[in-house]
């Protein structure tokens, strides 16, 4: 997807509208990875929010990269996401 | 205060060794589930574009993908319904899904029978699609004008679509860790003997710990540790007490329950199925409590066999403050017509069961068998479970040969 390399790294997640703590520890992680990824953007949208809709939330968190969707209804696996956004971030800067 | 005395009428069926490899492999299993199976797929079958049939099949049987208690399934509902889910589907998924959850399957089979699992595991889909249907069939205009508004949308479907770098295992691995889960948990049943359990558990024991840590990514396998354990934690504490209490009034105001109840539920008819399905249906009952007292009337005889099933159909969907959940969400009419369905339904079904069924024989009071050939169900299953092993490797071969994720 030649549009994802030229918009800059961002990582959005979706959260239930009274934080689980699945949510609250996905938020931290996200967090993490903000500080240690420069490029990095990180969102959270909430369950109600009418762009959340378009994604198919069943049950949260979501974790979603380049509209896709990476992890849903657990704590996403912390070494592949550090791992692909740090790709994605590469990528960006290169274009960027 | 003897509390040896109090728990006994669980002795044969929770408090139990016999109960551990059959209801473990199960919390696994349910934890297993929102980590390895890509639910997100689940949308591409129950909404906007999916065919009739096929969303109120999937609807029904989702409680399976997406483990629901009573307390998330309306949120979630609520979700899938304003992502295109027609009314039907929506409803029959609130029915099922706490109902076919996997745990509450397993603790049925294991504690309260065999053919009352098998029967509750038939009427619930069965229930589900039919409220459902109704459902559909009552709010047809208004669904007409739903459907007409969501095509006029820019982009009315969800786009749940899986990012290729996500990564995980293949899809060969989840089915064979499944597949040995539910090994265990089969062959770990009280109905199986001894000389085919223990070499078989050993066996898949060995296998899973040999093979869990290569297929599996290590954050993985700590995920899945970690939902399994907050199953329990969300379970455990409030059913242990509340087997206890159970036993508890069972041993010291019997007599005042027995002049309650019995006359009430006590003989199948269908007033008794239909006041058990409206007492499950209003009755909040956390997870699996419903079986515990669904176990404890049975064995002492205070409720007859129809009206039993009728409280495990109903039991575990929502419960009174649900409702009022529910009807916030959608409104009072749809929910009295499904409150209807649902105590409608589940009496009659519980009624048609009684009638067939007889009088409760707990299973611990039934003989155990002397010989394999006796009772061959270890072999039976054995050789199910085999031929599904074997078509199941031989069919993911050429998926993990070209290495796709899940």
């Amino acid at each position: 997807m030649d549009e994802s390399n030229a918009r800059p790294a961002t990582v959005t997640m979706i959260a239930a509208d009274k934080p689980c703590s699945e949510c609250v520890a996905t938020g931290k992680l996200l967090d993490r990875l903000g500080e240690r990824l420069p490029g990095l953007t990180v969102r959270v949208l909430h369950r109600g929010d009418p762009e959340a809709q378009q994604y198919g939330v069943i049950m949260t968190p979501v974790v979603i990269v380049d509209g896709l969707i990476f992890s849903m209804g657990r704590r996403p696996p912390a070494k592949r996401l550090e791992a692909l956004l740090t790709e994605r971030c590469a990528r960006a800067s290169r274009n960027g | 205060m003897d509390v040896s005395k109090i728990v006994n009428v669980f002795r044969c069926c929770i408090l139990t060794w016999d109960f551990l490899p059959v209801v473990l492999p199960a919390f696994l299993i349910a934890g297993a589930i929102p980590v390895f199976v890509a639910s997100a797929q689940i949308m591409r079958y129950l909404g906007y574009g999916a065919s009739r049939i096929t969303s109120f099949l999937v609807s029904s049987f989702s409680g399976f993908m997406v483990p629901m208690c009573s307390c998330n399934v309306v949120p979630v509902a609520d979700s899938i319904y304003r992502q295109g889910a027609g009314i039907g589907p929506t409803f029959t998924f609130l029915f099922a899904g706490p109902a076919i959850n996997i745990v509450t399957l397993v603790w049925v089979f294991q504690v309260v029978g065999v053919k009352m699992g098998l029967w509750r595991m038939l009427a619930v889909p069965i229930c589900a699609i039919t409220s459902g249907v109704i459902m559909q069939f009552i709010f047809r205009r208004e669904e007409a004008e739903r459907h007409q508004k969501l095509s006029a949308q820019a982009a009315p479907h969800a786009q749940s679509v899986r990012h290729p770098g996500a990564g995980g295992p293949s899809l060969r691995h989840v089915l064979l860790l499944f597949g040995m889960l539910l090994t265990i948990l089969l062959f770990g049943s009280p109905g199986i003997l001894w000389q085919v359990k223990l070499p078989v558990l050993a066996l898949v024991g060995t296998m899973m710990a040999t093979y869990i840590p290569r297929w599996f990514e290590r954050d993985d396998i700590v995920e899945w540790v970690r939902q399994t354990g907050k199953f329990l934690l969300r379970v455990l504490p409030i059913l242990l007490p509340v087997i206890f209490v159970l036993g508890f009034v069972q041993n010291y105001a019997f007599e005042h329950v027995l002049k309650t109840v019995r006359p009430l539920v006590g003989k199948n008819t269908m007033g008794a199925s239909y006041l058990a399905a409206l007492f499950g249906s209003i009755m909040y009952f956390p997870m699996l409590t419903e079986v515990a007292l669904t176990k404890i009337l049975l064995k002492d005889n205070l409720i007859a066999v129809g009206p039993a099933l009728a409280i495990l159909i109903n039991g575990p969907g929502v419960s009174l403050p649900g409702a009022i959940l529910l009807a916030r969400i959608f409104g009072w009419k749809k929910t009295l017509v499904y409150e209807g369905l649902e105590i409608f339904l589940g009496g009659t079904i519980g009624y048609i069961f009684g009638t067939l069924y007889g009088a409760y024989e707990c299973p611990c009071q039934q003989a155990a068998p002397g010989t394999i050939m006796e009772d061959p169900t270890s072999l039976y299953a054995a050789g199910i479970l085999l031929v599904c092993l074997v078509v199941v490797w031989i069919r993911t071969a050429r998926i993990s040969r070209a290495a796709q994720p899940v």
